[in-house]
């Protein structure tokens, strides 16, 4: 279960999402900077960061896309809150732009009352700090 | 705008001995846009001294009592009607019904045929002349009659009642006395009937006729007529009656009680004891005694004298001299034309107070506001009164207009009061512009209005504060920069306010107040300067050196800056104002089963360019680009700013295959078309989207043999209502 929650911390919308697509990242944003002195003496920066970029991408159903669709056109710049699939608690910003829904194919059979359609994947950046 | 209010309350006096006349006026005198307010509270106690008391008698003489005794003479020769209600004076119906309730004493006299209904325990006498009928219902005065006339006839008395009764029957008579009434009947010549019980009636018809009543009760009668008569006298009615008819008669009322009189001719009746009545009649009349006529007021018709005023000085018709609580009916003749002579009691009872503050309410609304010329004549016995009459007079404020050129009417000795006078002096131009559309004028005013009032309260003969004020208002409607120079000034004057001579013996209090105010006005009637205090010249007469003086100015302003200041909020992605829209709480969905895909142009109906082509390939792309700012501090934080303002971009990257060249190149057409403009978009959702086309660049690709173009296209837009 994959949980978006905005605007943080007066939350006003959830949508709830499938657990991502593998491949999904989690990338570390710490950052060393390394300085070699003439003596060879090796002087490293350092600059760390609470934050990580996420990048998950999603494989929805077309409605479930339009919702997610709203929440981004709605949120897109909020402080979001995130329950990812290990669920884990994240509090930070989409970094995706833009967003873009594809639709690579045609759904499953569908499920009553769900239309059959398509199925759209979404790739949501996202960069925050685990809570 | 101006608006002046005012507010008055008077208590003109209070209590016996000691007078307590108290005034309380507060006037908002302008109160409008112009923020200007002069306000003025005025409280004067007109009188605390006892001496010389005002004499001034209590209420209770205010009501004659409902057992009042009544007198009314009545003299028909015809056709009378006469319709008494409640307690009043009754009498008298000739050929007609007479209803008569309560405990009224009546005296009915018929002509001919009628039919008296005495109802209750009326004490009544009815004379008859000819077939008659009379039915006491009830314990009428503790008779139950009828009265049959002219041949036989038949009376029936019930139960205890005194009851004198002379009747002249031609031939067969009966009467029926049922209990213990005695009657003693005397017919056809000089009668004398006696009622040996309570009541002894001595009678004479025909000719000259007594009724005596024994007890408490004597009555004379003298009654010449031509035919048959009767009389009854009941109970303690004592009543000394005299009626002469086709003559001069003469009637006397011994005690203080009721008369009637029915007479043809002249007459001439009096009252021995309290009340006097003098009625002369003609012919035939319409008598009629409203409501308490018999203490309050009365109406007569007649022939000749067809007014009869109640009060004491309705000269020539009836004169009554009352005792005091006669007096105090004052209040009917409130009808415009009265005088009221009376002793000093009389006059001076609290009820004449009263009265006069009717008399005062009538002259504030009728008089002294719509009728300046009005005069009232009032004699009081009591000069303290007068002054109860003036200060009554005196709680009203004139307004006029000085505009108008009408001159105040206001002496000082008839109305003593608060005056005020206002003059307004426009300076402004007039600008008259046509509506383009509907032709009409509109009117517009630039300048200065400037505007000065005047208050005055003369002094009055009592040591009371006599207060003097000046307002002037000078109110900026619509100023521009040229009207500046020429209005300043002018506003800025008090108009000569030498209106006053004060020459009041107490304390005198002369407030200028000056206020300007733009209502509306240019950046350059923001700098209209009002600090000059405006010119007033006062007078003073007779006024001590410790006279205050006091000026005040205020300058007030309104700065609109809504045209000229935008209040700018950014929006920042967290923060409780500035949180962002929600979602919708419900989205709709794709409606399955589209297969055709339109483009349309224009993108609002109707279109006069369409294309259809079959759905897009899967892989279309939905795209959002937002707008937004990231930033990351020099401690690590990520600050996204966005603002909502900023556009949002939507584009679908669409692809088509398997189409006809028909088809593809009808898109190349189209867009050749309509490039740049926005277009409609009808996708296979049955979404409609206003848009543009983008990246027109994709190439025309033939697949294979038939039907296997193959082209694509961005569409850039939102969604939209679709309204062919």
């Amino acid at each position: 279960m994959f949980r978006m929650e905005a605007p943080y911390p007066i939350l006003q919308t959830l949508t709830v999402m499938p657990n991502p697509q593998f491949s999904d990242q989690e990338t570390n944003l710490n950052t060393v900077s390394r300085k070699l002195a003439m003596d060879g003496t090796r002087y490293t920066y350092v600059k760390r960061r609470v934050r990580r970029k996420m990048l998950w991408s999603f494989r929805l159903s077309r409605n479930k896309a339009l919702e997610v669709r709203a929440f981004f056109m709605s949120y897109f710049a909020s402080k979001i809150r995130i329950t990812d699939h290990r669920n884990r608690v994240w509090l930070g910003y989409f970094t995706s732009n833009p967003f873009e829904f594809d639709t690579p194919s045609r759904a499953a059979p569908a499920i009553s009352p769900m239309p059959k359609g398509e199925t759209q994947t979404i790739d949501i950046e996202f960069e925050g700090e685990e809570q | 705008m101006l608006c002046v209010t005012r507010q008055q309350v008077e208590t003109l006096a209070s209590g016996i001995g000691e007078v307590r006349v108290t005034r309380q006026v507060v006037e908002a005198l302008a109160a409008g846009i112009g923020k200007a307010r002069v306000t003025r509270q005025f409280v004067e106690v007109l009188s605390t001294v006892a001496s010389p008391p005002i004499e001034v008698e209590a209420t209770s003489t205010l009501s004659l009592s409902e057992e009042a005794n009544r007198e009314v003479i009545l003299g028909y020769g015809v056709t009378d009607t006469l319709s008494l209600t409640e307690a009043a004076n009754r009498i008298f119906v000739v050929s007609d019904t007479l209803d008569l309730s309560d405990s009224a004493i009546r005296v009915i006299i018929k002509s001919c045929i009628d039919t008296l209904i005495l109802a209750e325990e009326a004490t009544l006498e009815v004379p008859h002349f000819a077939v008659d009928t009379l039915s006491l219902t009830e314990d009428i005065a503790r008779e139950a009659m009828e009265f049959l006339r002219s041949v036989a006839e038949d009376i029936i008395l019930g139960e205890v009642i005194d009851l004198g009764l002379v009747k002249i029957c031609r031939k067969n008579e009966t009467i029926i006395l049922s209990d213990e009434a005695t009657f003693d009947l005397i017919k056809p010549a000089v009668d004398i009937l006696v009622v040996t019980e309570h009541a002894v009636v001595d009678r004479v018809l025909v000719c000259i006729d007594t009724l005596s009543l024994t007890e408490g009760i004597s009555v004379e009668m003298v009654w010449m007529r031509p035919a048959d008569e009767s009389l009854s006298l009941t109970e303690q009615a004592g009543v000394n009656k005299e009626v002469l008819r086709d003559a001069a008669d003469t009637l006397v009322v011994t005690e203080a009680n009721v008369a009637h009189y029915c007479k043809v001719g002249i007459d001439d009746i009096s009252l021995t004891d309290e009340a006097g009545f003098i009625i002369v009649k003609w012919g035939a009349d319409i008598l009629s005694l409203i409501e308490d006529a018999g203490r309050a007021g009365s109406e007569y018709g007649r022939k000749r004298i067809e007014t009869l005023a109640l009060s004491d000085s309705a000269t020539g018709v009836k004169q009554k001299d009352k005792s005091a609580s006669e007096s105090l009916s004052l209040g009917e003749s409130a009808t415009g034309i009265r005088e009221v002579v009376g002793s000093a009691t009389e006059s001076l009872s609290l009820s004449e107070v009263v009265d006069a503050a009717n008399v005062r309410s009538a002259f504030d609304t009728l008089t002294l506001w719509e009728t300046p010329g009005y005069t009232s004549n009032r004699q009081f016995a009591n000069d303290e009164l007068i002054d109860l009459a003036e200060l009554a007079e005196s709680g009203f404020i004139r307004y006029r207009d000085a505009v108008d050129n009408v001159a105040l009417n206001l002496t000082e000795k008839a109305y003593p009061g608060f005056r005020r006078l206002s003059a307004a002096d426009q300076l402004q131009t007039v600008h008259i512009d046509y509506d383009p559309i509907t032709y009409e004028e509109i009117i517009t005013y630039e300048g200065l209005r400037d505007s000065a009032t005047y208050y005055l309260i003369p002094a009055t003969p009592r040591p009371a504060v006599d207060a003097i004020f000046f307002g002037e208002q000078a109110t900026c409607i619509k100023i521009n920069y040229n009207a500046i120079p020429e209005s300043a000034d002018d506003t800025l004057v008090m108009s000569d306010a030498a209106y006053l001579v004060t020459t009041g013996a107490a304390v005198d209090v002369l407030s200028a107040t000056d206020a300007a105010a733009v209502i509306k006005s240019s950046l350059f009637a923001d700098e209209l300067d009002f600090t000059e205090e405006a010119e007033t010249t006062v007078i003073r007469n007779s006024l001590g050196a410790s006279d205050t003086l006091t000026l005040g100015e205020a300058v007030l302003w309104y700065n609109v800056l809504e045209d000229y200041l935008w209040v700018y909020h950014p929006f920042v992605g967290t923060g409780p104002d500035t949180n962002p829209e929600p979602p919708p709480s419900e989205l709709e969905g794709p409606i399955p089963g589209i297969t055709e895909f339109k483009l349309l142009y224009p993108s609002v109906g109707p279109f006069t360019d369409t294309l259809i082509l079959r759905a897009p390939k899967l892989g279309n792309r939905d795209r959002l680009q937002m707008n937004r700012v990231s930033r990351e501090t020099r401690g690590g934080t990520l600050i996204v700013y966005a603002d909502p303002m900023w556009p949002k971009v939507q584009t679908l990257a669409l692809n088509f295959s398997g189409l006809t060249w028909a088809e593809a190149s009808g898109l190349h057409t189209f867009m050749d078309a309509h490039l740049g403009m926005e277009i409609g978009m009808l996708d296979w959702e049955h979404r409609f989207w206003k848009g543009i086309l983008m990246k027109l660049d994709d190439p025309i690709v033939q697949d294979g043999p038939g039907c296997k173009y193959s082209v694509g296209f961005e569409f850039e837009g939102e969604m939209a209502t679709y309204n062919p």
